[in-house]
């Protein structure tokens, strides 16, 4: 008599029960179908999708290989959707011309004012965020709180590592401090808010756009820092305390 | 293994991971360490909120003799030098004392001396008016730490020219006279009487300097170190120029 394939009993026996075409599921699996070292168990196709999802951030081989059986598992829209998005990724976002940040249209929707700001007031093209990179951008834009434009550096000053102004986009955003026809909706650039990140690198860029800025008769402020709203003393780092107490203001 | 707990100083951080740093860090007793510090970007992470370049604080290592890279388990920050943010010339300054002192050391090579020397001119370059005296005092340091001190005593016979100029022979880190060089076709930089008398008194306090000199000649004397450091290293630091311009002797 004829029996189902059960998911019951040791792993070779769970291995021997399973039809024909079906791929094993879960991490044990995976591994088991992997191998550990040496060539490659997998079908070419396969290895070829754990091995561009290996290279990802973050991902490790074991990671790569569970979402890897998942797409596998997936019904066919589901993966094309993936596939196709990956590929508008790379062939439609782009750099805005005005404020580098990624956007899939030039300008970018914040620039060209098609993104109003908080309660949905117009965007204040004359008050621009320096930010490091789109990511930071984003943080920025999902608190709802800053009504101005925004310019992304693509890095921070960094003379140990060889970095200088000449490599990011400070002279763009000098040209748009100068140039009011090069800024977001022909404004003149009134004040430009310096959202680096508070490491010294951070710092150090804050201090030459600072400077540099103050040269073309902008206003420039920077971001507060310090004990965050909602945390307690007695859990604030040493640094952020140490921060905390250094820009201690008047009440 | 052994932790070993020592002073440190930050002097390069490199991102590993999304949690994890390598750093660089210069030690009171064990030099030059490069270390990974895991998960040092958590934040419940024992790191005191992780590691930064130019801070001072107190490593938890693990060294193995055959490993490059050390294991950094703790941190515990005691200084920001908050000065180092205040102005660029300040910034510059404390970058350019940091990459020194990775020129200038080796690994596991421990210079007590020079760990507080570079510390002490962190917290000087802190106020505006030391900056200068700072940079020249911690050049001396690392040059007299490296055995590479020079020379500035000026020989009996020789004769400044009119203009009160001497020669500081940078590939014998003496003073020689600026004729006698000429002739026999060695390469000197013009240097003040003055600017030797100041380098010649230059063995106490970093406190001291400011009241040694006139901020023209101590600023004179921290571009003629900078100068002569570069030659014993045989390349420019990358923040050079950002502290000392272009106008360097060659």
């Amino acid at each position: 008599m004829d029996s189902e394939p059960t998911n019951t009993g040791t792993p070779v026996a769970r291995e021997a029960n399973r039809a024909p075409g079906k791929l094993p599921k879960g991490k044990a699996a995976a591994a088991k179908v992997g191998g550990t070292a040496g060539v490659s168990a997998y079908p070419e196709s396969v290895e070829r999708l754990i091995s561009g999802l290996a290279a990802l951030p973050g991902i490790g081989r074991r990671s790569a290989e569970r979402l890897a059986f998942h797409i596998l598992k997936s019904d066919a829209a589901m993966a094309k959707a993936l596939a196709g998005a990956i590929c508008d990724v790379k062939s439609q976002v782009r750099h805005c011309s005005i404020c580098y940040n990624l956007a899939d249209t030039d300008p970018c929707p914040i620039c060209a004012g098609a993104v109003s700001g908080p309660n949905g007031a117009a965007r204040d093209r004359g008050l621009v965020m320096v930010v490091e990179q789109p990511r930071d951008l984003i943080a920025l834009e999902q608190t709802g709180m800053f009504k101005g434009v925004y310019h992304v550096l693509m890095g921070r000053i960094s003379p140990l590592d060889g970095i200088g102004p000449g490599d990011l986009t400070v002279a763009d955003l000098f040209v748009r401090a100068e140039e009011p026809a090069r800024n977001a909706g022909g404004e003149a650039v009134r004040e430009v808010v310096l959202a680096l990140n508070p490491t010294l690198e951070g710092d150090g860029t804050a201090l030459y756009l600072a400077h540099e800025l103050q040269k073309r008769g902008v206003q420039v402020t920077r971001l507060a820092r310090g004990l965050p709203a909602g945390s307690q003393l007695e859990f604030a780092s040493k640094a952020v305390l140490a921060d905390a107490i250094d820009g201690r203001r008047p009440v | 293994m052994p932790r070993a707990h020592d002073d440190a100083i930050c002097i390069r951080q490199w991102e590993w991971s999304e949690t994890s740093q390598t750093v660089s860090l210069f030690t009171r007793e064990h030099g030059l360490v490069r270390a990974l510090a895991k998960g040092s970007r958590r934040p419940k992470a024992p790191f005191s909120g992780g590691l930064e370049v130019l801070t001072f604080g107190q490593a938890g290592l693990v060294i193995r003799p055959n490993t490059e890279l050390a294991i950094l388990g703790e941190w515990d920050l005691r200084e920001t030098f908050p000065g180092l943010r205040a102005s660029l010339e300040q910034h510059y300054a404390g970058l350019y004392m940091a990459e020194l002192v990775q020129h200038v050391l080796t690994h596991h090579d421990p210079h007590p001396a020079l760990f507080s020397a570079l510390l002490e001119s962190l917290r000087s370059v802190g106020e505006p008016s030391s900056v200068r005296a700072s940079l020249l005092w911690f050049q001396w340091a690392a040059l007299s730490e490296t055995g590479y001190r020079p020379d500035v005593s000026v020989p009996g016979d020789q004769a400044a020219s009119p203009d009160g100029t001497l020669g500081f022979c940078p590939a014998l880190g003496v003073v020689q006279p600026v004729e006698q060089a000429r002739r026999a076709g060695v390469h000197v930089w013009p240097v003040r009487s003055e600017t030797l008398g100041l380098l010649s008194r230059l063995n106490g306090e970093l406190a001291e300097v400011g009241g040694l000199a006139a901020p023209t000649i101590i600023d004179r004397a921290a571009r003629l170190l900078a100068a002569y450091l570069r030659w014993v290293i045989g390349r420019e630091p990358r923040t050079l120029q950002l502290v000392f311009g272009p106008d360097l002797p060659v």
